[in-house]
Order: C-alpha cells, then sequence, then structure tokens
C-alpha cells in the first residue's frame, strides 16, 4: 500500500510539471503570484472610461525582446513594443480582452492575458440632516449625522444578493465583515471626514469591483426667508431685508443639520439689535415688527445648536432696513 | 302800530334764518337744488318730494384681460403660479391656459385668442405648492403643504359650473407629472422610492418601479411607458450618476459627474455636471452613444425637449458664471439668472444654438426661468420666473 501511494505521488508530482506552465500563463489581476502581469489603471474600470493599460514584468525575462499586443483578437500593430498605453473600454458588461506576448532574445514566448469586464459601482450617498422641502438638492452629512451609503453595480450578471460587500470607513470594518448582498451600509459621520470603500466579490472567489471616496463634514449654513401666510416662503433667501409694511415674518431655514437637531435643538434662540421680534409656536419662525415713529437699520440673528455634539449647529443674522 | 309790525317782521325773519342755520348744521349743505327741494316739499306736482332716480351698479365686471397679442414674450400672471398646462377641451374649442394660485389652489384659465381670464374654480386647497392638469384640462393634481411632505389632492373640474369634485388618493407625491395620455406618473417616498401611475379615468393604481435610495430626482417620459430617467438629487459635493428605467430595470447611463442632473426623451438625454472644475453640459445619443457638446448649460428645470421634433430643445439659460457652489446655491435661492431663451438643435454629432429672445432687453426685469414647457403644436413657450412665480410665455410662431 505504501508503494502504491508513493506511486501516486511521483506522478502527481511529474503532471505538475506539465500543468505548471500552463496556469503559469493563464494570469489573473492578482499581483505578486505571477512574473508577467496586464494590470490596469483602475484596476476595475468603468464602461465607456479611459484607462492606463501595463505590461508588468517582474521577473525580467521578457527584457530586450519584442512585445505584441491583441486587443479583443485584433492585433494592434500601433501597440508595437509597448509597455504602457490608454485604451477606452467597452460598454456596460462587454468583456476587453488583452494580450501581450513577449519574444525575448533568448529565450522561449511569453504570453500574459487579462480579461476587462467594465462594470459601474456606484455608491450613493444619502444624509440624515435636514434640509427645506422646496430645496432640490441633496442634504449633506455633517459631523455626527447618520449616512446612509447604497452600492449600485451595473455590467454583471450576478444579482446583488449572490455577491459579497466588503464595506470599511476609515479604518473600521463595516458589518465586521464582508456580507452577502449587503449592499447598503449605515454609519455615523466622524470629525475630519470619513474614506469609505468597498469591495464586491463574487461568492466564490474574485473580485468584480471595489470603489473608495471620501466623504467631508458639510458645514451647516442656516438662511432667511420671508414668509407669506398666503403665498408661503419666498423661493430666494435673503440677507437683507426691506421693512415695507408694519411687520414680516421670517423662517430661518438651517441646511445639512443633523436631522435630530433639527427636529429636537438644545439651542434655537432668535436675536435683535434695533427691532422688534414677536415669535409663535415654531422656534424657526419670528415676525419683524416695526416700530411707530422709528426708521434705520437693525439685524436678526438666529443661533441652532445640540449642545451636545457641538459641532452640530450654526447662526446667521440678517440685515433688517425699517 | 308802524313800528310794531317792522319789529315783528324782523323777529319773524330772525327766527326763520335761525331755522335755517339749525337744518343746514343738522342736514349739511345741499349739493343740488334737486335735494333742497324735497326736504321743503315746495315743488312736485303733487306737493310730494321728488324721488332721485337710483341707478343700480352693473352686476358683471368686466373680464381682466391678459395681452396676448402684443408681444412675443409676455407675463401672462401676477399671481404666483403652483402650475400650468394649456389645454384643449376638445379638438374644435379654442386653446386655453389653466393655472393653479400658489396658496389658495384656485385655478384660472387664460383664453389664448381673446386673453380673457376667468376663474374657472375657486375650490380653496390651502398651502398649495405645485400642479398639473390633463391636457383635456378635466383633471388637476395639486400638491400642499409648505414644509416637507405634500398631500396631493386631485380633483376633477367642471369648468361649466366651476365645481372640483375630489378624486379619491391617499398617497404623497414626490415628483409628478400628467402625461398626455391622462394618467398621473408620481413618485411616493417612503423608505424607499417607488414609481407609480394613477390612472385618471379608472382609477387604478400601478407600481412602475421601485428605487434603492430615496433622495432622488425624477425626468419623466412622456408616457408611461416611455423611458424615465433618474437620479441623485444633485450637490456640487457628491458624485451623481444617471440611470435610464425601463420596465421596471434600472441602466445605468454612462453619465455621471458632482453637480449632476439630467433630462431626456427616448433617443437623446441633456446632462450638466462638473469636470475638471467647471460645469460641462452634453447630450447623450442613446442609439449611436455619442456625446455631443452643449453651447449653452442644461439644466432639467430650464429646459424641455419638443413634442413633435425630439431634436429640437429650448432652454432657460444665462452666459453668467455659475459662482462657486452651483448649483446648491441656485437650489437654496442664494443666487438668482437673468436667463435668455434659446433653441438648440441637434443632429447626430453636433448641435447649433439660436438665441430666441433676451429677457432682460425684452422686459427690463431678470427672469429666472423654471418649469419651461412647450405646447403640442410648438408655437408657445411656457415658464414660471422664479422671482416671483409668474406665469410667462413666448410665441415661437412670431
Amino acid at each position: 500500500m505504501i508503494d502504491g501511494m508513493k506511486i501516486v505521488a511521483l506522478v502527481l508530482f511529474f503532471l505538475s510539471f506539465f500543468t505548471a506552465p500552463v496556469a503559469y500563463a493563464q494570469v489573473s489581476a492578482t499581483p505578486f503570484l505571477n512574473q508577467l502581469q496586464i494590470v490596469t489603471d483602475p484596476l476595475y474600470p468603468s464602461p465607456q472610461s479611459e484607462i492606463g493599460v501595463n505590461l508588468n514584468d517582474y521577473g525580467l525575462a521578457g527584457a530586450g525582446g519584442t512585445i505584441e499586443w491583441v486587443v479583443d483578437g485584433v492585433r494592434r500593430s500601433d501597440l508595437h513594443n509597448k509597455r504602457s498605453f490608454t485604451i477606452t473600454t467597452g460598454a456596460t458588461g462587454v468583456p476587453m480582452v488583452l494580450e501581450a506576448m513577449i519574444t525575448p532574445a533568448n529565450g522561449p514566448r511569453m504570453t500574459a492575458r487579462n480579461t476587462i469586464s467594465p462594470t459601474y459601482l456606484d455608491l450613493i450617498i444619502e444624509a440624515q440632516t435636514r434640509v427645506p422641502g422646496f430645496y432640490l438638492g441633496r442634504a449633506l452629512p455633517s459631523i455626527g449625522s447618520a449616512v446612509n451609503v447604497t452600492a449600485l453595480i451595473n455590467g454583471t450578471a450576478v444579482s446583488p444578493r449572490d455577491l459579497l460587500f466588503r464595506w470599511q470607513m476609515n479604518e473600521t470594518a463595516l458589518l465586521g465583515g464582508p456580507v452577502q448582498g449587503q449592499n447598503q451600509v449605515t454609519f455615523t459621520m466622524p470629525q475630519g471626514g470619513a474614506t469609505l470603500g468597498v469591495v464586491v466579490e463574487r461568492v466564490g472567489g474574485g473580485v468584480i469591483a471595489s470603489k473608495n471616496i471620501f466623504l467631508q463634514n458639510a458645514e451647516q449654513t442656516v438662511r432667511f426667508y420671508e414668509v407669506n401666510s398666503l403665498y408661503g416662503m419666498a423661493k430666494r433667501s435673503a440677507e437683507r431685508l426691506s421693512l415695507i409694511g408694519n411687520s414680516t415674518t421670517v423662517r430661518a431655514e438651517p441646511f445639512h443639520l443633523d436631522i435630530r437637531t433639527y427636529n429636537n435643538p438644545d439651542i434655537a434662540t432668535w436675536s435683535s439689535s434695533a427691532i422688534t421680534l414677536s415669535q409663535g409656536t415654531n422656534p424657526y419662525e419670528a415676525t419683524i415688527v416695526r416700530q411707530a415713529g422709528l426708521t434705520g437699520v437693525g439685524a436678526v440673528g438666529f443661533h441652532v445648536r445640540n449642545e451636545n455634539q457641538i459641532l452640530q449647529g450654526s447662526q446667521a443674522s440678517l440685515q433688517v432696513s425699517y | 302800530m308802524k313800528k310794531t309790525f317792522i319789529i315783528a317782521g324782523a323777529v319773524i325773519l330772525v327766527l326763520m334764518l335761525a331755522g335755517l342755520w339749525i337744518y343746514m348744521m343738522f342736514f349739511g349743505t345741499p349739493r343740488t337744488v334737486e335735494e333742497v327741494l324735497p326736504d321743503f316739499a315746495l315743488w312736485g306736482e303733487d306737493g310730494m318730494p321728488v324721488q332721485i332716480p337710483v341707478i343700480a351698479p352693473t352686476t358683471t365686471a368686466p373680464l381682466p384681460m391678459v395681452n396676448v397679442n402684443e408681444k412675443a414674450l409676455r407675463q401672462l400672471t401676477t399671481r404666483p403660479v403652483a402650475g400650468y398646462r394649456e389645454v384643449l377641451k376638445s379638438a374644435s374649442s379654442t386653446p386655453e391656459l389653466y393655472y393653479a394660485e400658489v396658496g389658495t389652489g384656485h385655478i384660472y384659465s387664460i383664453n389664448l385668442e381673446t386673453g380673457a381670464e376667468v376663474r374657472v374654480s375657486g375650490t380653496t386647497i390651502p398651502e398649495a405648492v405645485r400642479a398639473d392638469f390633463s391636457s383635456d384640462g378635466r383633471h388637476v393634481v395639486i400638491a400642499s403643504g409648505f414644509s416637507q411632505g405634500h398631500t396631493a389632492t386631485i380633483g376633477e373640474l367642471d369648468a361649466s359650473t366651476g365645481a372640483l369634485t375630489e378624486v379619491p388618493f391617499t398617497d404623497t407625491l414626490g415628483d409628478f407629472r400628467i402625461t398626455e395620455g391622462g394618467d398621473l406618473l408620481y413618485t411616493h417616498p417612503s423608505n424607499t422610492l417607488t414609481g407609480k401611475t394613477f390612472s385618471l379615468s379608472n382609477r387604478t393604481t400601478r407600481t412602475l418601479f421601485t428605487l434603492p435610495f430615496r433622495d432622488a430626482t425624477i425626468s419623466w417620459g412622456e408616457r408611461v411607458t416611455d423611458t424615465h430617467f433618474v437620479y441623485p438629487r444633485p450637490t456640487m459635493e457628491l458624485e451623481g450618476f444617471g440611470y435610464a428605467i425601463n420596465n421596471g430595470g434600472l441602466t445605468r447611463l454612462p453619465l455621471s459627474g458632482f453637480g449632476f442632473s439630467l433630462f431626456g426623451n427616448e433617443s437623446l438625454v441633456g446632462a450638466n455636471f462638473l469636470d475638471k472644475n467647471d460645469f460641462v453640459s452634453v447630450f447623450y445619443n442613446r442609439s449611436t452613444r455619442n456625446l455631443i457638446s452643449s453651447p449653452v448649460r442644461l439644466l432639467p428645470e430650464k429646459c424641455t425637449f419638443g413634442t413633435k421634433n425630439k431634436t429640437i430643445v429650448w432652454c432657460g439659460a444665462s452666459l453668467q458664471a455659475t459662482g462657486f457652489g452651483f448649483p446648491d446655491t441656485w437650489y437654496t435661492g442664494e443666487v438668482g439668472f437673468s436667463d435668455d431663451i434659446y433653441e438648440i438643435s441637434l443632429t447626430s454629432t453636433s448641435s447649433s444654438l439660436t438665441l430666441i429672445t433676451d429677457t432682460l432687453i425684452e422686459t427690463g426685469r431678470e427672469v429666472d426661468i423654471v418649469d419651461l414647457r412647450v405646447n403640442p403644436t410648438e408655437t408657445q413657450l411656457y415658464f414660471i420666473n422664479k422671482n416671483d412665480s409668474s406665469l410667462w410665455a413666448y410665441d415661437l410662431s412670431r
């Protein structure tokens, strides 16, 4: 029995010599394992985008040899002897096959191959911060606010439910590690911003796409708008106001304030100089009242803040001529 | 004796003068002789006071008239407008422009031939902010609520009686429009964003698509079955991406960037985004996959494709620099534009630009164009001036 096993081991050992060169030629995009590699920049390109292609010859076996390129089965004479060039990828999901053949001065021909499957990996950022109802733009993340991120992948036939998502925010792995089908994640914006990254892999292995972005904390601002009791809020914000009638109502609208702070502010105060203010039940609204017989210029201020997260807050002032 | 008569006569005269004085003090100075005489009953055929005929005021005030014929570019309303549509009640009727007033939801009609404006519906829908009408004018959708979250009122309009009959509808509305075929397309925000259609004729609801993200803007197609386009709400701080929605599926377009927005039809997509620190606008041909540079800034709020000729685009655009922070600063109302109207003609490889009108020169006012539309015959452009929400028109046939 032991002799039989020795024979099997010897056969397998000799077989590996025949299969190794074949495997050696079929390179993947994983570095450090193969000496001849075709590497793209970016590593996981998007469709219809210009990418850089580099032929990495770590073993220097091809030094002094000629380099021929074949793109999608077509020999490219314009890329003769080039180790790097730029090329435009195809449409979504349409693969591009790159082959490089090095014929050294002394030695056998070597071939490297890389198949690019251009894929869109979009990270859609949605912050849980407050913007007014008329605002057509997107709410931005600010310090301490919750941020929802959705990864949308286009260009692979694999359903997101069958993909592994590995999320990372700064140095922290979110969700404890790769999770199948988890293309959405929520985190709290730290001070100094967040570097968010995601790697999308097949369950059986093989990275499809990856992306890293930097999110900075948005500055929270307050803008003032005149309010008409019938027609609602003006569409242009005011930095200066001329009091024509006896009174006017203004609303202070914070932008990108954490929605929890907006709904329950520790500080939401109005201040005025040389102006009479009256307030109702809405802490973000005040009525400026003309004082009879007086003319001049005054100022109205508004301050909103979360006392537990002192950087969540803003203040602004409005000049009023009366 | 003679002396007595004189004194008596003088006393009587004094008493008469005193009585006259007292009368005039309490009853005022008569303006006309006729006003004096009846009080004394001195004239009249039968000695009775003369009756002054009372002229009854007319009960019908003349209709307010909108000048629809003076210039190609004209302001149609001073009332702020929540939404409008050129309607044709029947094939033989005169086109009318229906609009809903902000805040009240009252509906008015402007006869585009005579300029007469009438109030079609006085039903008040408080805090009306946006509206749309069906092409026959029979239905109106009004979103109300000055704060976040709009409730919807769908009404069936009887133009002859002014009655607005509410159609049962409970969903909250995001982006919406009514198609030419009489279907309401709308988004329903919840944990995700769902696109739905509500048939105004048979009052059934159907889900068209569900988006995995909520802060999205939809550019609706002309019909329910057309391609609709979606993108995350624009901001210069975050990247946006364009998608086409067909049969409930989301397909990524090769268009993306910071400050990204788009609008499109079945063959062309117009997009605006930040590229290397400057905003660029391009047209993307969905068939040939070519990108065509746009000579003016394309914003979905300020542009519209032709209804008959799909390769024509009209845009309100300004050549002034956007400044740092665009488009966020425009959405907050911090900056505004003084827009001109341009017509862009597209071929498969190029675009050509024609200036239609310089609004500042024509009107002396800054007009910040939003909600630009062209009528079905491509003879009129309509838009709202963001500065005061007034409704304007431009006659393309001149």
